[in-house]
């Protein structure tokens, strides 16, 4: 330092220099973090494959390790649909009794339709719930369609096809006659 | 296979993906069987659902994965892996087939016949899949009652091919849905 307590020029060109470094570091570093964001942004948005759809390239191995693996993916991929096959209506709701048995690895959701219209389209049923009644003020006797969607259990989102099952809503009383 | 059926592949094996939808139709019988004794009428009826809820049942594999091959034959998985089991108190039997194509897949009952892209073919159990295909008369399709000794049905894929590929399936593609109508009781 010099006399007074003021910076020499060597000193001040010093300290320009090491200001000059962090800033240079900073943004650096900024840079650095904005790589690192947008891959984790990228990676999250990628949308998820569906599981056991879908087999890559299979260079190397035979037919037999091939079919193994399909096998594999198509074991995954089973699910049990059980709905009442003659689903009553009273008072506006239909007893359409679709049950997510509890060994399936799925998430459930229905849609009930009838001529074309849907009806109703229930929220994520987990393995081991029921969905006894739902409320379908247009339904009438006669044929129908309940569609069950598997769901991703952890996102919910549609994993695998829909399974569609053709019912025959009947009234309340008729079926309970012997 | 003529030169014209070149495939864009960039490696050995390729694939593309079938996926399965399954409807069931509603009980179309009610089965009545009656015995009796010399005071008492006894009767048996099954398949209508009594107030404790007799849910037609089964399970089934939601996907089936294909891989196609640099040769244009396709890879399935096997027909013990691919079953639907009957998991209902009473029969049931599919009574319909349907496969729908899901573009630019073109659904072909031979892919060496035409010229459209990205054709294929494949039969279920020595039936071409085609956009609708009756089984209601075969019994080969019924399923006896869950834990009988015919509570199951194999689906064996065989004859599957694919041609003139443009559409890009080195990465997985869907090609079609197929999907089942169930019944219960068994074919007539």
């Amino acid at each position: 330092m010099s006399k007074g307590g003021e910076l020499s020029e060597v000193e001040q060109e010093d300290n320009s220099r090491k200001k000059k470094w962090r800033v240079i570091i900073l943004i650096l570093l900024l840079l650095l973090l904005l790589s690192i964001g947008s891959c984790a942004m990228w990676q999250f948005a990628q949308p998820k494959a569906d599981p056991g759809a879908t087999v890559q390239t299979h260079e190397g191995k035979s037919d037999e390790e091939v079919i193994a693996e399909l096998n594999r993916q198509a074991e995954e991929s089973r699910m049990t649909i059980s709905v009442s096959a003659k689903p009553k209506l009273a008072d506006g709701k239909v007893r359409v009794n679709v049950s997510n048995v509890a060994e399936n690895k799925f998430s459930q959701t229905f849609t009930l339709s009838q001529d074309g219209i849907e009806l109703y389209n229930s929220g994520l049923i987990a393995p081991g719930e029921v969905v006894e009644w739902c409320e379908a003020p247009d339904a009438h006797e006669g044929s129908a369609t309940v569609t069950v969607q598997g769901c991703d259990p952890e996102t919910g989102a549609p994993s695998g096809n829909p399974q569609s099952v053709s019912v025959t809503i009947v009234a309340a009383d008729l079926s309970e006659s012997q | 296979m003529d030169a014209s059926n070149k495939f864009k592949a960039r490696v050995g094996a390729l694939a593309v993906s079938l996926v399965m939808a399954t409807a069931i139709a509603t009980p179309a019988l009610a089965f009545a069987d009656g015995t009796t004794s010399q005071s008492t009428d006894v009767t048996i009826q099954s398949v209508t659902p009594d107030p404790d809820g007799d849910n037609l049942s089964f399970s089934v594999p939601t996907q089936i994965p294909f891989v196609a091959k640099a040769d244009g034959t396709m890879l399935a998985p096997s027909a013990d892996t691919l079953q639907i089991q009957n998991k209902s108190v009473f029969p049931i039997h599919v009574v319909n087939m349907a496969v729908t194509e899901q573009s630019p897949f073109k659904l072909v009952a031979d892919v060496t016949a035409g010229t459209d892209a990205n054709a294929f073919q494949f039969m279920v159990n020595g039936l071409q899949a085609a956009a609708s295909v009756d089984t209601s008369a075969n019994t080969a399709w019924n399923m006896g009652y869950a834990d009988s000794a015919n509570d199951a049905i194999s689906l064996d894929i065989t004859n599957a091919k694919i041609a003139r590929v443009t559409a890009d399936i080195s990465t997985p593609q869907k090609a079609a849905t197929i999907t089942w109508t169930v019944a219960s009781g068994a074919a007539q």
